[in-house]
């Protein structure tokens, strides 16, 4: 095996086509990932017609290296601008912008860059050493285990609204009402369309991201006052720091597990276990630290940089092991496969050992070599940043405009922007935790559709949620982190009276 | 000096996302077209609809010699891309690629039928077949026997629901006189897991999106929606041999507004033929199994076959949603 990795290194390095690929891939993937809109999924739908005439090797290089560098990406604008370039860099933003805002945007970007290193390695190896044992547990995995999984995410709601419970509550129900929207999933039913055909297929993920944090943020910035000097005046990009790396490297062997598991789960992706790492992490914080959340405490950025770029590579799993499309990714290089005459799946790693072994070869150095060219990016974000606001600012609205219409050509997204973005304004003035309605809005359709989907199978019998182990399991865990706090608070009590 | 550089390669990203950059000049007769056309697609990028509209696209934008966007407006099976299309004028540089058109106008969600949309072509007529785990039902009459000792709690998968998965499973429990469970799924993904995993007890898709699953022998089907055996599968029952009249599947094509002027359409119809025809197309047919049944329909007769379609299942969605 260690053999077929050298080939497949030495076919990425030596080959100058190949090589050119993976450079026009780290390029494309840097500058498609930092514009808002332009997702991981939509660059590679588009340059695949694009390889149809490439050796297969080249055009995998090409596609893969462009989906592992967009897992990053993202969190460029997310951390200086407040605008997550992908939908899974929104979590970024919770604590890499005040970080940024706090003076220190370089080692809010250095935690990221690290981190998404970490976790797209380790995603790689996992994918690469033990695919077929990682897709078992994809496999035990069904809409109940789904379900209980989703409760477990939701439960974080009092941790990430920290002293503000009833407004993190709202918020958390905000988000899980807006998913509502739109077409039922299982019957087919129209909810809260009012005779509108934009909305039959509910509101978009991207446009209520960019309007709740990016456009809010620039109507913010616009009531303050111009003489106001830009806190960020120069980036200096700290890759690595001993002392931060000692805070968080047990979030980020957290956050890669949990990055891996959810990325091998078909149909959920690194958005939704991003979110999860990221609540995952808030829980297990200590008690008086659970308010530094989403005020720029490194943890948070790392939970969220790990667990989305291991995911990326997570939802390759069940593509190459078993020939099922983990993602929308997955599934447009599924299509890419079959273009170049092969079928993923279990046979293919008999059958293309050599092609197999250079695209893992290339997913590890499109990992690795985001170490060395972030800070050339990111030097020219630097620049952009140290534009006058009232320049920078309409720019930034331009580009969230064009990023919402971009993702489906959709005027009426960018109304919803807009209108995400006055809300965001006004729920900003009252100290509103946005992370919340985020939770709610990423895993309200999760939450939903499996447990109807859970009922549906067992004829509508509710005790498939307790005779399933793993779903079970999940649940009881829910159950006591939700009265974890209450509990030890008994307890305590109890130990001081009879003290 | 950087930042200006920076700025400029952004907008030529902006450019490549938006597939933009201009044509050359048209070839076809009476100058159609002079500019890129736009499909719009209302199923999700890698789908079945979305792959079959991209190959088409490809092969069509070199004999018209202009760029064809293909945007994905996912939403209500197809709905949603219909509205947005018949939102735009009928100068005929919007088309719609669709498999459940006549569905969707079946159903009632889709409310701009035949008087506002001509089919220009049908590509594909795809094929359904039962699949199952073959641990757990070796033959088609195993698992009648299973459904009929376990009414209601036998469950059948597919994707999405008031789609043509959820139609042929309704129809299959009516004419083999079975309680189906049927189950919707978010996508092939979760499905084929689903099937693999043991948590469903069978699904209805279609031979190219299984085709590893089936080679490596983690699913079997059970039955093929077909009136005669396929090549491929001699040893593979049909309904029809049951006794059960469903032979439909997806039926993929290309729609435009009706008031388009109709020598465009005679032009649109005329190229996309001679996509149907070419080497590459074909190739790209077999390679996804979609070559079993003949599918080429030209505007006409795909016109009279939509109207039978949704005749049909008007009815059908009547029952369905009574349920």
């Amino acid at each position: 095996m260690l053999d077929y990795l050298i080939a497949g290194l030495l076919n990425v390095v030596t080959d100058p086509i190949n090589l050119l690929m993976l450079i026009a891939a780290i390029f494309i993937g840097y500058l498609g990932g930092a514009i808002p809109g332009v997702s991981g999924t939509m660059l590679v739908v588009i340059m695949v017609p694009v390889t149809y005439s490439f050796e297969p090797d080249s055009a995998f290089i090409l596609l893969t290296g462009i989906y592992a560098i967009t897992a990053f990406s993202g969190a460029i604008s997310a951390i200086l601008l407040r605008t997550p370039g992908t939908p899974e860099a929104v979590v970024t933003t919770f604590d890499g912008y005040p970080m940024a805002q706090k003076g220190q945007p370089g080692r809010a970007l250095g935690i990221a860059i690290f981190c998404s290193v970490v976790g797209g390695v380790i995603g790689t190896l996992c994918l690469m050493l033990i695919s077929p044992a990682l897709a078992n547990v994809a496999l035990s995995f069904s809409a109940p285990e789904y379900f209980a999984l989703a409760v477990m995410g939701l439960t974080v709601v009092a941790s990430l609204s920290g002293k503000a419970l009833t407004k993190g509550l709202i918020g958390v129900l905000f988000g899980l009402m807006i998913s509502t929207i739109g077409m039922d999933p299982l019957t087919g039913t129209l909810r809260y369309t009012f005779g509108s055909s934009s909305l039959l297929s509910g509101i978009d993920l991207i446009p209520v991201i960019i309007g709740l944090f990016a456009l809010s943020e620039f109507l913010k910035k616009t009531t303050e006052s111009h003489a106001v000097q830009q806190v960020i005046s120069n980036v200096k990009t700290k890759i690595f720091e001993m002392e931060v790396f000692n805070k968080i490297k047990g979030t980020m062997a957290r956050s890669s597990i949990i990055g891996i598991i959810i990325g091998i789960l078909p149909g959920i992706g690194a958005t939704t276990a991003s979110m999860l790492s990221y609540s995952e992490t808030v829980r297990w914080s200590k008690e008086k630290e659970k308010d530094s959340y989403g005020k720029g405490n490194p943890k948070g950025i790392a939970a969220a940089e790990t667990a989305n770029n291991a995911a990326a590579m997570g939802t390759l799993v069940p593509l190459l092991s078993l020939g099922i499309p983990g993602g929308a990714t997955a599934a447009v290089l599924l299509g890419a496969f079959v273009l170049h005459g092969m079928q993923p799946g279990p046979t293919l790693f008999s059958t293309e050992p050599e092609l197999m072994y250079t695209i893992f070869a290339a997913l590890l150095i499109a990992n690795l070599v985001m170490l060395i060219v972030s800070k050339p990016f990111i030097k020219i974000f630097q620049k952009i940043v140290n534009v006058p606001y009232s320049i920078l600012g309409p720019l930034i609205v331009v580009f969230c405009v064009i990023g919402t219409y971009t993702v489906r050509n959709s005027y009426f997204d960018i109304l919803v922007m807009v209108l995400f973005g006055i809300i965001g304004f006004a729920l900003e003035k009252y100290r509103f935790p946005m992370a919340t309605i985020i939770l709610g809005v990423v895993l309200g359709p999760l939450t939903e559709s499996q447990f109807r989907r859970a009922v549906e199978m067992s004829s509508g019998d509710f005790s498939i949620f307790f005779t399933r182990p793993i779903s079970l399991t999940l649940l009881i865990i829910s159950v006591l982190m939700l009265f974890f706090p209450l509990i030890s608070g008994l307890i305590k009590k109890k130990k001081e009276q009879e003290s | 000096m950087k930042f200006k550089i920076g700025l400029v390669l952004m907008a030529i990203m902006m450019l490549l996302a938006a597939c933009g950059g201009n044509g050359k000049e048209g070839s076809a007769a009476d100058g159609y077209p002079e500019r890129n056309i736009e499909v719009l697609v209302g199923h999700g990028a890698g789908g079945g609809t979305d792959l079959f509209t991209r190959a088409v696209t490809t092969e069509l934008e070199d004999i018209f010699g202009v760029n064809i966007n293909v945007v994905n407006q996912e939403g209500g099976a197809g709905v949603v891309a219909a509205q947005n299309a018949y939102n735009q004028p009928s100068d005929g540089y919007t088309l719609v690629g669709d498999a459940a058109f006549p569905l969707t106008v079946a159903s009632g969600t889709n409310q701009h039928g035949l008087d506002d949309f001509t089919p220009i072509a049908r590509f594909q007529s795809d094929t359904y077949a039962l699949w199952v785990d073959p641990n757990k039902y070796s033959s088609i009459e195993e698992f009648v026997q299973a459904a009929k000792e376990k009414p209601g709690e036998i469950t059948v998968g597919g994707t999405g629901s008031m789609g043509m998965d959820e139609f042929t499973v309704f129809l299959l429990g009516q004419e083999a006189g079975l309680d189906l469970s049927f189950i919707a799924m978010e996508g092939s993904g979760d499905m084929h897991a689903g099937l693999i995993g043991g948590h469903l007890d069978a699904m209805v898709d279609e031979f190219g999106p299984t085709k590893s699953l089936y080679d490596d022998g983690s699913i079997e089907p059970l039955v093929v929606f077909a009136e005669e055996r396929l090549e491929e599968f001699p040893d593979l029952p049909t309904t029809v041999e049951n006794g059960w009249d469903l032979t439909d599947g997806n039926e993929r094509g290309f729609y435009i507004k009706s008031d388009t002027d109709p020598e465009i359409i005679s032009a649109l119809e005329k190229a996309m033929k001679e996509v149907y025809d070419s080497e590459d197309y074909k190739a790209y047919e077999e390679e996804n199994y979609l070559h079993l049944r003949e599918g080429w329909m030209n505007s006409e007769d795909f016109t009279q076959r939509t109207e039978e379609l949704i005749e049909k299942y008007t009815e059908v969605a009547e029952q369905l949603q009574g349920n």
